[in-house]
């Protein structure tokens, strides 16, 4: 038990009011009645009017519990929200196997890609190795419920919810803009649009001038410098690094926005999101063609990107790192930076 | 803990198990165990969150007086608590358990939450109230409820919540708080008794 005691445990203590003790008591002693009065009772409109209220605090305890019952959560959040649940367990073999796939290469991939596999069923009904991918299950698992989570609700017209990562928070539902491009494989980031971008700078000067220090991934190892550093002054310090696609000249393979405290990055996202970690903390990774909203106290609106991106926070850094690759190599990628 | 709405979420959707004992008839101790050992089988999860929604929600509504911010963080207390189900021990109850989560992300939400929201409370509340004007004046209450909640301080706001809307005991509250009973006993006392004055009776006496 906490040692912290407040000001509310100490009045517990044997030198407490004995007064306000004893009403405390009674409280309880009421509470637990209405309770067994309720539970017992097998019509729920019974008339609640025999437990007998003594005074304004448990006439009011009353109300209280009667409107507390009253609370429900939205049915279609429920539902919903109970149906992916259900629907993400049973899809959680076909996404473990990806993650074996992809993150383990131990020679496993053909075993894990075939539900029908003898091989596969037989580690199906091996509990010992089924606990063993317990954490990647669980985790690919709250991912794509996640992902299913929002996807759904984003088909509802008018229904618009957001999730906030650090500095950055996504909402679904309809976009502030008519179009929203079409879904499909990622692209890489068409490079017009990122040099569009303010504040073109260097890496050093972005080091000199940056509140925060700015770091740069150390995977892939030959990934070398960025191709292009931006700054800006989003009440706060805003650094974006992208570097070429050394395949197409015309386009970026990899673009990483490093946020202090004080930016808002807003992103608009018809696509599905999931929930995934970096260092062990939860970070959000996205998929598709979506509209990013930078705040800078006009809301000016822009469109940036079209790839994938992986969102997370550090400290109080939150990071952005947009590229084509799959969501291993990006947890990678972001668990490199230095 | 008792579901004070006693409906699902999506009917009877909920099999059975094969060996023929329904989920429904089963501790929660038996679905965490089976959510564990048999993980690609939703059922044992999906009874368990069935049955612990409302109170999670109620919670979650109460402690942190938004609807959007409630749905968000339930959503996220169940993922967790899916994540995490593998390294439960049942040391205690689920549900104790479970509101361990949404407590911290309940916190985790006063943390980061950077703007004043506007209470919009009162869409939570079902559509059979007795009448219109009855649902009126149920929703005004529930508003400036969970509004004068959020002045109290938070660990009276915490003990209120779980005692009264949620319906915990006290010995569970007193795990999931980490207090001892007589103290959370208190809690609750001195938070009804704030929050009826900063109502200034808001809610009217009975009858």
């Amino acid at each position: 038990m906490s040692d912290d005691r407040t000001h509310d445990e100490q009045l517990s203590s044997p030198s407490t009011d004995s007064g306000v003790s004893q009403r405390a008591d009674a409280l309880e002693s009421f509470l637990t009645a209405l309770e067994n009065d309720v539970e017992s009772d097998a019509s729920p409109q019974r008339d609640r009017s025999s437990i007998v209220t003594s005074d304004a605090d448990t006439a009011f305890a009353r109300r209280l519990v009667v409107l507390g019952a009253n609370i429900a959560p939205d049915a279609d959040f429920a539902t919903r929200l109970h149906e992916l649940i259900e629907q993400n367990i049973r899809d959680h073999s076909q996404v473990g196997n990806i993650t074996l796939v992809q993150s383990a290469g131990n020679g496993s991939a053909g075993v894990a890609s075939d539900a029908t596999n003898p091989r596969r069923q037989r580690i199906a009904r091996s509990l010992s190795h089924f606990r063993r991918l317990r954490p990647l299950w669980a985790a690919m698992a709250a991912l794509l419920l996640l992902a299913l989570l929002v996807a759904l609700p984003a088909a509802q017209a008018g229904v618009k919810r957001s999730i906030c990562l650090g500095s950055v928070c996504i909402s679904w539902g309809t976009p502030p803009q008519a179009t929203t491009p079409a879904h499909g494989a990622p692209t890489p980031t068409p490079l017009p649009s990122v040099l569009d971008l303010a504040g073109r700078t260097t890496l050093a000067q972005a080091r000199a001038q940056s509140t925060f220090p700015v770091r740069l991934p150390t995977y892939p190892p030959d990934l070398g410098q960025p191709s292009y550093v931006f700054e800006q002054d989003l009440h706060g310090d805003a650094v974006i690094l992208v570097w070429d696609d050394r395949t197409t000249a015309s386009r970026s393979s990899l673009s990483l926005f490093e946020l202090s405290s004080g930016v808002f990055l807003y992103k608009f996202t018809a696509s599905p999101i999931a929930v995934t970690k970096v260092h062990g903390q939860q970070a959000f990774w996205t998929s598709g063609p979506y509209q990013v909203e930078l705040q800078d106290g006009t809301y000016d609106t822009r469109w940036v990107v079209t790839g994938h991106a992986l969102i997370w926070a550090e400290g109080n850094i939150t990071y952005r790192l947009e590229t084509t690759l799959s969501l291993a190599e990006a947890v990678r990628i972001a668990e490199s930076l230095r | 803990m008792t579901d004070a709405q006693g409906s699902r979420p999506d009917g009877d959707r909920i099999a059975t198990q094969t060996s023929g004992q329904s989920f429904e008839t089963m501790r929660d101790e038996e679905l965490v165990l089976l959510a564990q050992e048999h993980h690609d089988d939703p059922a044992a999860f999906a009874e368990l969150y069935r049955r612990h929604l409302p109170h999670v929600y109620r919670f979650l509504l109460a402690r942190l007086g938004e609807t959007q911010a409630a749905q968000d963080a339930t959503a996220q207390t169940f993922l967790a608590a899916l994540e995490g189900i593998g390294n439960y021990r049942a040391s205690g109850a689920f549900g104790a358990w479970l509101m361990m989560i949404a407590r911290n992300k309940a916190a985790d939400d006063f943390r980061t939450r950077r703007t004043t929201v506007m209470l919009d409370a009162a869409a939570e509340l079902p559509a059979t109230a007795p009448s219109t004007e009855q649902q009126v004046v149920t929703r005004l209450q529930l508003q400036e409820v969970l509004g004068a909640m959020r002045a109290l301080s938070p660990e009276r706001a915490e003990a209120l919540s779980l005692r009264i809307f949620v319906g915990m005991s006290i010995a569970e509250i007193s795990k999931v708080m980490d207090k001892r009973e007589a103290a959370v006993k208190m809690l609750v006392y001195r938070a009804l008794e704030d929050l009826r004055q900063r109502l200034g009776y808001g809610i009217e006496a009975e009858p």
